[in-house]
């Protein structure tokens, strides 16, 4: 045990975390009190409703923002900055357009100045695990929103992060684009057991994938509870016992959406 | 289809011009034209062959050319840093961003006085003046370009441990690079323009001097003629150089379509 009170194998610890913003309407208490954490190979998903702070709670693990309160703990150590250790795979629009796939894919590790021939290896390597090994030259530009995706996260795995940050990354997709990059995250993480932290407001997502599912309240956003799901993979989106854990979930949630909508139109 | 409507506008602007042209040598032709002041394009064109054969006339381009190239590069080098040190010292962006501003919307011509007092009539003071003519376009261009590279970016280079000169080179800079281009661009017309202007009024100096002569001999042909090769040189530069790098950024950014 360390002194932050997490155990060996949790790789991500947030303690009492809080998040204020200034807007024109004066300050607003983003995320407050969230406290959860991440074990080794673990895939967590994070949801909640929009506006709910669950992007913000990425971003302060990623360390493009700071905490106002709490602390942030990666293998018992303090968050400080953004870091190969804890890579985001954003929305959209984070490819670098003037790069190739594989120039894309390789740039975090030209960052660590690992060797030419190794950093073509792990390029090539994981350009297979998300089958754009045929892609290698082609520029972003020249690929569908999927593929660009699936560029996204292999950017991410090459570097072999401590935890995989992944923030709402298949919204702009199509559905049936969707469920095919959902169900190769999956196959992915069952090959190599990273350690994910996937943020989605898609319940029946968050369920086919994770081992649990965080629920965030609405403002300011806090855990409000933490399902465990047990079942074993791969799972069956139709099965009755995976459609129940997710009407379970939804409707927590919509309570935290009634509240929201309550606030945005309410007296 | 994008191809042919391509020839199509190509052939439509050729007769364009090729008629106007027609036109003006016909109405020349008849006596239409007042000739001293509007010279036949036949005129114009056999001064142009005269003159070609003359080593004094391509002295007076060549020795041009190298004033713009010399004033340009320094322009686009200083330029470039001017424009990357006002990203990075946020003193220097608060302080100079707006005296830049307005130095760009200065008229060029006004150094030359300065010039000629600093350097005296010679080439330097050409070469300044094309310098601070173009130079802050340049810089407020490329302050502009690396302010509006997209933050997400910056933000997945950061979350892949890229910072310091790595960021600069690798993202910003190429990030960028589509809107600086645009900066040189409007940089080189202004270097062109003013060292045009700087050579006719400070004179003795390239084609600024081949003007004065036409002028002071009340040759119109002559300054047609210069005029043809200014001309000349805009749109080499312009399209040959300009435009085909463009074409291969927009492509290689994937930028096509958007304008």
């Amino acid at each position: 045990m360390n002194p932050a009170g997490s155990t060996s194998s949790s790789v991500l610890a947030l303690r009492d975390v809080s998040k204020n913003f200034s807007t024109r309407r004066g300050e607003l208490n983003a995320v407050t009190d969230i406290r959860f954490d991440v074990r080794e190979g673990e895939f967590v998903c994070v949801v909640g409703p929009s506006g709910c702070g669950k992007s913000t709670v990425l971003n302060l693990i990623a360390g493009l923002d700071r905490p106002d309160g709490g602390s942030i703990l990666l293998d018992g150590r303090p968050v400080d900055g953004p870091g190969p250790d804890r890579v985001v795979v954003f929305q959209e629009g984070a490819l670098f357009p003037w790069m190739t796939v594989s120039e894309n894919v390789g740039y975090g590790l030209k960052v660590q100045k690992v060797p030419a021939e190794e950093l073509d290896q792990r390029v090539e390597k994981v350009l297979r695990l998300v089958h754009l090994d045929r892609f290698a030259s082609s520029y972003i530009h020249e690929l569908s929103g999927g593929m660009r995706q699936r560029v996204a996260i292999a950017r991410g795995l090459v570097l072999q992060p401590r935890i995989l940050l992944m923030d709402e990354p298949f919204n702009a997709l199509d559905t049936q684009t969707r469920d095919l990059l959902i169900e190769e995250l999956r196959a992915i993480h069952s090959e190599i057991r990273n350690t994910v932290l996937f943020v989605t407001h898609n319940v029946r997502e968050a369920v086919y994938l994770a081992d649990r599912v965080i629920l965030i309240s609405f403002r300011p956003g806090s855990v409000r509870n933490i399902f465990k799901i047990a079942l074993p993979r791969p799972r069956d989106p139709d099965n009755p016992e995976l459609e129940a854990i997710v009407r379970g979930i939804v409707g927590e949630l919509h309570e935290e959406v009634e509240k929201a909508v309550a606030k945005e139109f309410g007296p | 289809m994008p191809k042919n409507s391509v020839h199509n506008r190509l052939l439509f602007q050729s007769l364009f011009y090729v008629s106007a042209l027609g036109l003006w040598q016909v109405l020349a032709f008849a006596g239409l034209l007042p000739e001293k002041l509007l010279p036949a394009p036949s005129r114009i064109l056999g001064t142009l062959a005269f003159n070609a054969g003359l080593k004094s006339f391509w002295m007076a381009i060549g020795s041009s050319l190298m004033r713009i190239a010399a004033g340009y590069s320094i322009s686009v080098a200083a330029g470039l840093a001017m424009g990357f040190a006002l990203y990075r010292f946020r003193a220097l962006q608060e302080t100079l961003s707006s005296l830049f501003l307005a130095l760009q919307a200065f008229p060029s011509i006004c150094w030359v006085p300065v010039a000629l007092l600093w350097f005296g009539v010679n080439d330097a003071a050409v070469i300044f003046v094309v310098v601070f003519g173009s130079v802050f376009a340049i810089a407020v261009a490329t302050n502009q370009a690396i302010r509006n590279v997209p933050p997400i970016y910056l933000r997945a280079a950061a979350t892949m441990g890229s910072r310091g000169w790595h960021l600069y080179r690798e993202i910003i800079f190429p990030a960028a690079v589509p809107n600086i281009l645009y900066g040189l661009k409007l940089g080189w017309s202004y270097a062109w323009r003013t060292l045009i202007g700087s050579e006719i009024i400070i004179a003795g100096f390239g084609l600024g001097r081949l003007f004065q002569e036409g002028q002071k001999a009340g040759d119109m042909s002559l300054v047609f003629a210069v005029n043809v090769i200014v001309l000349a040189v805009s749109l080499l530069v312009d399209f040959g150089v300009f435009g085909r790098i463009e074409r291969e950024i927009r492509h290689r950014w994937g930028l096509e379509g958007s304008g």
